[in-house]
């Protein structure tokens, strides 16, 4: 496998509910591609914190509170989540919309899994794409490896 | 016309959901779906897997997904829109839903009052209610226990407001089903009134308004204007109206059935009138209305009366 990206990207709060594009190249003669993307931190453990943000929000969007102190609790602790889409020369690939803070995806043209599309390995410009569905963190940190082989 | 026990939002493995496209199909075959659509979050990979799984067991399923983004969750159902998420924002998405809707899609506003962020960013929705109103549906009632609670009376509330502006809105549930739940929480499930539990019919029959959310209650609910019989979702012409209602207990619903039935409501834009019911047995209202009229069953579940049913509006005035 060839390494066509290799990075890292910081998130701030300020990129609460914002797209960060990652543009790539994928040189010609690739048939599989391999995505390895985790993110660090995944919680706020900070329950003084979380209580008061729930709390907060809760008001705010609610109306008033509809959760006692120990069913906020059981919340806790509260998350940051990203979401990951990929876009081919040929058009979208998918998004991988789920929890974890660590995951790994294949793509060829017969197969993909995590919520991407099988789609032809196209040499050209790719482009990765990190949504910040939420941010409770100073910053999240995103590493990024993308390879593509025979 | 038959009416369908259908669960119009679901996910799979392809995004959030702990399930695998067949695993989802058969789970959804035992307990006794007519219809299923799957709508993972901003991602159509599970589709086709669940639509030949379906096939097999003879269970429909319509292709769909949820725009899961920053500002609200809506699902698309049908298959045919080309929308992307991510080009979706709070200045464009009355045109997202009309572009959805040109393709054939149903488009249904999810759990809009739901607790969003710091617990569920995203599903929460702050879109301009007014770039909202030509959505097909409205999730009034959503997940575990769907007809409890202060953002279930909120969101019975803001669809009637909906209904008072004109907005055509069939009232739908979502399970929002992510887990196998072997062992079964208390949840909801949509009737649609439909020619067959083909996905066509199932879709067309939503567009329609034919619809209502229930637990564990089976309503046969008609409008009766001078001596012709109207399904919900009908627009009806002037005259004495008459609501009809019968009920009985659903045998498929899997936990905290309902012991009897107490009252249904008839809600107009003019205001509320009731009846007792109880099931099995057949009760009348007779109404006027303008614009809107919704029916809602009331009976004792879990030691306590309880809101057990709420069915789209029959309409006067016109459409939008
Ligand atoms: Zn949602
Ligand atoms: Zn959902």
């Amino acid at each position: 496998m060839q390494t066509v990206l290799d990075g890292i990207y910081v998130l701030t709060r300020k990129d609460m509910s914002t797209h960060r594009a990652i543009p790539f190249t994928v040189p010609a003669g690739a048939r599989r591609m391999r995505i390895s993307v985790s993110y660090d931190p995944k919680y706020n453990f900070d329950e003084e914190y979380g209580l008061a943000l729930i709390e907060k929000s809760m008001k705010e969007q609610i109306g008033e509170l509809i959760m006692t102190k120990g069913e906020m609790r059981a919340c806790l602790p509260i998350d940051n989540h990203l979401s990951f889409s990929l876009d081919s020369p040929l058009g979208a690939v998918g998004t991988a919309h789920r929890g974890n803070n660590s995951q790994e995806f294949e793509i060829s043209e017969t197969d993909a899994n995590g919520g991407f599309y099988p789609t032809p390995i196209t040499a050209g410009e790719w482009t990765f794409t990190v949504s910040v569905t939420c941010i409770v963190t100073d910053e999240i940190k995103v590493s990024l490896r993308i390879e593509v082989g025979e | 016309m038959k009416f369908y026990r259908c669960e119009l939002h679901t996910h799979t493995v392809s995004s959030d959901g702990k399930m695998t496209p067949e695993e989802l199909v058969d789970r959804a075959t035992e307990c006794g779906y007519s219809a299923i659509a799957l709508t993972d979050h901003n991602t159509v990979a599970g589709v086709k897997r669940a639509v030949d799984a379906g096939k097999k067991r003879g269970l429909t399923v319509i292709p769909g997904i949820e725009w899961t983004t920053f500002y609200g969750h809506l699902t698309v159902t049908g298959g045919g829109s080309d929308v992307l998420w991510r080009d979706i924002t709070p200045d464009n998405i009355d045109e997202k839903i009309a572009r959805a809707q040109s393709l054939g899609d149903v488009v249904t506003i999810a759990h809009p009052l739901r607790m969003g962020f710091p617990l569920c960013s995203g599903c929460h929705c702050v879109y301009d209610r007014a770039k909202l109103a030509g959505a097909d549906c409205y999730e009034i009632w959503s997940h575990y226990y769907p007809n409890e609670g202060v953002v279930a009376q909120k969101q019975l509330a803001e669809w009637l407001s909906f209904l008072d502006k004109g907005c055509r809105m069939a009232a739908v549930y979502g399970y929002d089903w992510h887990n196998r739940d072997d062992v079964p929480p208390s949840y909801a499930c949509t009737y649609v009134g439909a020619e067959s539990a083909d996905g066509k019919d199932v879709l067309a029959a939503i567009k329609k308004g034919a619809t209502y959310v229930s637990v564990g209650v089976e309503a046969d609910c008609a409008a009766i204007v001078n001596g012709r019989e109207y399904p919900i979702g009908s627009e009806l012409p002037a005259g004495e109206t008459r609501i009809r209602l019968t009920c009985t207990k659903s045998e498929d619903y899997r936990s905290d059935k309902p012991a009897e039935l107490t009252r249904f409501a008839v809600v107009t834009e003019r205001g509320r009138e009731e009846m007792p019911i109880r099931f099995g047995k057949t009760a009348e209202i007779i109404t006027t209305f303008d614009k809107y009229c919704v029916v809602e069953i009331y009976g004792e579940r879990k030691r306590e009366e309880q809101l057990l049913a709420v069915t789209s509006a029959f309409y006067r005035g016109g459409a939008r």
